[in-house]
């Protein structure tokens, strides 16, 4: 079964099992993928229904389930991700003597995979965003670019590496005109621009908001807006800066899912880095982690074989430092660190994160959260 | 309307971001309609005759607060513009810019701005169209013959109307009369008319070659005597330059009929107009030393110049000679009828009537001045000028004869003067000053919207900068070691190699150096590329001026330089070639716009 037929199966069995919310994203994915405007003006048509009659899920389904159908018929050429779209090779970036020094890093990005940069403040998160963003210049190494547009300079190169800083800018004017502004900048025909812009913002959940103005949205909505625009750009390499600042946890899952299934679009996969501090929803859809301390890089799968294999639970509960040694007594604990709020327990390798949970639940203790970050970038953190 | 504005918005948006984004097609379509607005304000601005009594009404843009409106609304637009335009901005989101795209974005700015500025020129054709259409060359030139003609009666000035005034017939016109009683040889014959004393002499000539400079020891006699050598003028042919001085008394009072002022003595012109064919200055290239006695003797006395050699002075008094010779008083009355008629629908201020005019001028016998018409109404409190006690007896006898009757001859004269002058108007003269203004302020704009704010302030702090010290500079070496021409060399070229240097950063050290000052270089060389290259012109007229004065020494000289190449033109030349520039210039823009920070 191709890629693509697996994903179409996926979507009906969302579908089916009335998660219209998340299906309808899926549908959208397939279609776009499809690039056929016929199938864009139909589920910009859909979207607009089922804006104006949100109560007719029934219907819903069945529309969108027969635009399946046909997309399914659309093949789908599947993009080879094998060969990496930025080497960096042992880069450096320092400040200045005895100031802030990034690197030696060594990283290969490829399209289609979501790399997470995870690190406390002032550990060079941002610097190597924009060393790989060409922004700022590195003093040392190597970065390569191999993207697919042939580009004759280092202005067109740009053209197609997207860097979404922190503090995003202000639009001015109609959020839709500024949409249509960048297709049409970048050569789509006139009569596709307005296609695909609202097949975007369909996409991106923003179809009540587009006759807003940018002073009268959310930061989630302003944040979704600008992924909308970056996503019209069709950049081969994406890096953005704490996309999830100042989002609600909800908003965050929404649009880390979102952007992972751009990024793992079939036949126009973007290479994706982002920095966050909200560990666990950035490893969760990442890839690979990336985790710097001190401007020094270490990813998460490395780490973890280099150290001791330890089982690290975090706990947070009401009972007191010494019940929790009892109850653990015969786990082989090796270690149990409170920082305050919540321990951090290292057992042996051999135990099982299960029979942590279970020896909790038997002894009836109070927990009101626990997490394995054994193999979480989270226990850089914590320890 | 507002469907119209937005589907036309959403075409351009989707086919040229470009011009949708500058906001071309509405700008244009804004300062269009606003000519439009301006050129019938033209139109309407001199539809009353009375607006052409005044001096100079063609600047009338600058005095009746149009110029004024002109700059707001002109501020107004470019302000309103500037606020939409800089809601998008392609290039710095690194949306894919070709060179045509960027430099098609300057050639906007530049056609906006030079088309929100230039309302002036609108009013100016207005004003000319209005004067074209109700004042035909053909109608005009019939009125200025009249006024002409009729000048001779006007009867305003008693100097008009003296026997020294006279051309006409022969010999007058070959005589000099002499009226500085200093001069006079009361031994021989001399005509007098109160204490006024007039005598004429016969020239003669000394002719010199055209290419020997011009020599005063024919004009004073030897240097050191400063004797009276009696010149007159001279006139220059193609190849001879002719001196004329004074030569023997003629008697001509068997040709005088009266020495009393008479219109027969009349020889000045009222009008010249513009489309006189008389090629009169032409001969007299070089007159404007007549009559040059060694004055240094007289610096005390009042010394009338004698400009009236002149052909058409002769002409002019041979016309009003010919009329007061067929002494038709029907056509003097047509003629003061005619007149009086355009003077009327021009709303001259007189109190003349034909009859009343005839009345006091037509004298047949001998045609002598028996009346005075003033130059304006008399007041209610008319204090004469010169109190009675200190009058000449020339002054005492124009008083005696002055009527109540006035004619503002002044308010005609500007009425023709304007009409001819606003005719041959050329409004597109001014270009050169909007188009610059338009180059320097759509450069700014273009480097603000490819830069940033901060590198703008920073070129502009630069430049203050570099003024400051170079012109330190300047003041220390020019204190060291003079005002020498070494000095001026060395502070010349001291400039260009700077600014050789600022132009060069950008185009070939850009990788080396920190994208703030190569931002700043770059800034700089868009905006002063024309004044980049009029400091070369500059250093090349010094060149030339030095090796031609050392050539010719004479300080009188001409020495033609590269500017006298084209004059004007080179204008137009540094406008291109600063649009040219910033076409090449366009990928350096977009090499500095891809330079990665620190």
């Amino acid at each position: 079964m191709s890629q693509a037929e697996a994903r179409i199966k996926e979507v009906i069995s969302f579908l089916n099992n009335k998660d219209t919310v998340l299906g309808y994203r899926k549908l959208m994915d397939c279609v776009i993928d499809t690039q056929d405007l016929d199938l864009f003006r139909e589920v910009i048509a859909l979207t607009d229904w089922k804006e104006q009659f949100p109560e007719k899920e029934e219907e819903l389904i069945e529309r969108s389930l027969a635009i399946l159908e046909r997309v399914a018929t659309i093949p789908i050429s599947e993009y080879n991700t094998k060969n990496p779209v930025v080497i960096g090779s042992d880069l450096i970036k320092s400040y200045g003597y005895n100031r802030f020094k990034l690197g030696p890093i060594s990283v290969k990005i490829h399209k289609g995979e979501v790399y997470g940069l995870v690190g406390e403040n002032g550990n060079g998160k941002t610097t190597l965003l924009r060393v790989l963003a060409k922004e700022i210049k590195h003093n040392e190494g190597l970065l390569d670019f191999k993207f697919d547009t042939t580009y004759n300079s280092e202005y067109d190169l740009r053209t197609n590496l997207v860097y979404i800083p922190q503090r995003t800018q202000k639009w001015y004017g109609s959020l839709k005109d500024n949409l249509k502004f960048v297709l049409s900048n970048y050569g789509i025909p006139p009569e596709e621009n307005e296609t695909r812009v609202l097949m975007m913002i369909a996409r991106f959940g923003l179809w009540n908001y587009k006759h807003l103005k940018w002073s009268e949205l959310s930061s989630g909505y302003k944040m979704r807006f600008e992924l909308a625009r970056t996503l019209l750009r069709q950049p081969e390499l994406l890096l953005l800066d704490e996309p999830l600042a100042n989002l609600d946890v909800l908003a965050q899952q929404v649009i880390l899912e979102d952007l992972k299934s751009m990024c793992n679009s079939i036949n126009n996969p973007i290479a994706l880095i982002l920095s966050s501090q909200q560990l666990y929803e950035v490893e969760k859809i990442s890839d690979k982690v990336i985790y710097l301390k001190d401007g020094q890089y270490k990813d998460n799968k490395q780490v973890v074989t280099d150290e001791d294999n330890q089982l690290i639970v975090e706990i947070d509960c009401e009972a007191k430092r010494d019940e929790l040694m009892t109850i653990f007594e015969n786990l082989n604990l090796e270690k149990l660190i409170y920082n305050g709020g919540i321990y951090v327990a290292y057992f042996n390798q051999n135990t099982a994160f299960s029979s942590v949970l279970e020896s909790l639940g038997k002894h009836k203790v109070d927990v009101t959260y626990t997490r394995n970050i054994t193999k979480s970038t989270r226990r850089f953190f914590v320890s | 309307m507002k469907k119209f504005i937005f589907k036309t918005n959403q075409y351009l948006l989707e086919r040229y971001p470009t011009i949708w984004n500058t906001k071309l097609v509405w700008m244009l379509s804004i300062a269009i309609l606003l000519h439009i607005v301006f050129f019938v304000f033209g139109l309407f601005t001199l539809a009353n005759p009375k607006m052409l009594q005044e001096r100079n009404v063609q600047s009338i843009f600058f005095e009746n607060g149009s110029i004024f409106l002109s700059i707001v609304i002109s501020i107004l637009l470019l302000v309103a513009w500037v606020i939409y335009m800089f809601k998008n901005n392609a290039f710095k989101n690194f949306y894919p810019s070709t060179r045509l795209k960027l430099f098609g974005q300057f050639i906007s700015y530049i056609i906006i701005i030079f088309s929100c500025t230039t309302f002036y020129i609108s009013y100016q054709y207005g004003m000319k169209t209005q004067i074209i259409a109700t004042y035909p060359d053909e109608q005009v030139n019939k009125e200025i013959e009249i006024a002409n003609d009729a000048a001779l009666f006007l009867s305003e000035d008693i100097a008009d109307y003296t026997l020294n005034k006279r051309r006409f017939p022969k010999p007058f016109y070959e005589l000099y009369c002499e009226d500085n009683s200093k001069f006079i040889d009361y031994d021989k014959s001399y005509l007098s008319f109160e204490e006024d004393d007039y005598q004429y002499y016969s020239l003669r000539t000394i002719e010199t070659p055209i290419d020997e400079p011009f020599n005063n020891t024919i004009i004073e006699g030897s240097s050191d005597s400063y004797q009276n050598t009696g010149y007159v003028f001279n006139k220059t042919t193609d190849s001879i330059r002719t001196y004329y001085f004074k030569d023997s008394v003629v008697n001509v009072q068997g040709l005088v009929k009266t020495a009393f002022p008479s219109y027969y003595n009349m020889s000045s012109t009222f009008f010249v107009s513009r489309n006189d064919t008389l090629n009169d200055d032409d001969d007299y290239k070089y007159d404007y030393s007549y009559n040059d006695y060694n004055y240094n003797d007289y610096l005390d006395y009042d010394y009338n110049y004698k400009t009236s050699f002149s052909l058409r002075d002769r002409l002019r008094n041979k016309r009003n000679y010919e009329l007061l010779e067929r002494n038709d008083k029907q056509e003097i009355k047509q003629l003061l009828e005619d007149f009086l008629k355009f003077s009327n629908y021009y709303k001259i201020d007189h109190s003349l009537t034909t009859v009343g005019w005839l009345n006091l001028v037509y004298h047949p016998n001998n045609f002598e001045v028996k009346n005075f018409i003033r130059d304006e109404a008399k007041s209610e409190y008319d204090y004469p000028e010169v109190i009675a006690v200190d009058r000449t007896k020339t002054e005492e006898f124009y008083y005696n004869h002055l009527t109540d009757y006035h004619y503002e001859n002044s308010a005609l004269r500007n009425v023709f003067e304007n009409i001819e002058s606003i005719k041959a108007s050329d409004p597109l003269e001014s270009i050169h000053v909007f188009m610059w203004i338009a180059f320097f302020f759509a450069a700014i704009i273009f480097v603000f919207r490819v830069t940033g704010l901060k590198q703008l302030l920073f070129s502009i702090i630069t430049v203050g900068v570099l003024t400051l010290t170079i012109s330190l500079v300047a003041a220390l070496i020019f204190y060291l070691a003079g005002n020498g021409d070494a000095a001026e060399y060395f502070m010349v070229y001291l400039i260009l190699v700077i600014a050789t240097l600022i132009l060069l950063i950008p185009i070939v050290f850009y990788k080396r150096i920190k994208k703030l000052v190569v931002a700043i270089c770059l800034n700089i060389s868009i905006v002063a590329f024309p004044l980049y290259i009029l400091l070369i012109l500059v250093i090349i007229n010094m060149h030339q001026l030095d090796a031609c004065n050392k050539y010719y020494r004479d300080i009188n000289y001409h020495c033609n330089t590269i500017f006298d190449l084209f004059e004007f033109g080179w204008s137009w030349i540094l406008f291109f070639c600063g649009i040219i520039f910033i076409f090449f210039y366009t990928k350096i823009i977009k090499n500095w716009k891809s330079l990665p920070e620190g």
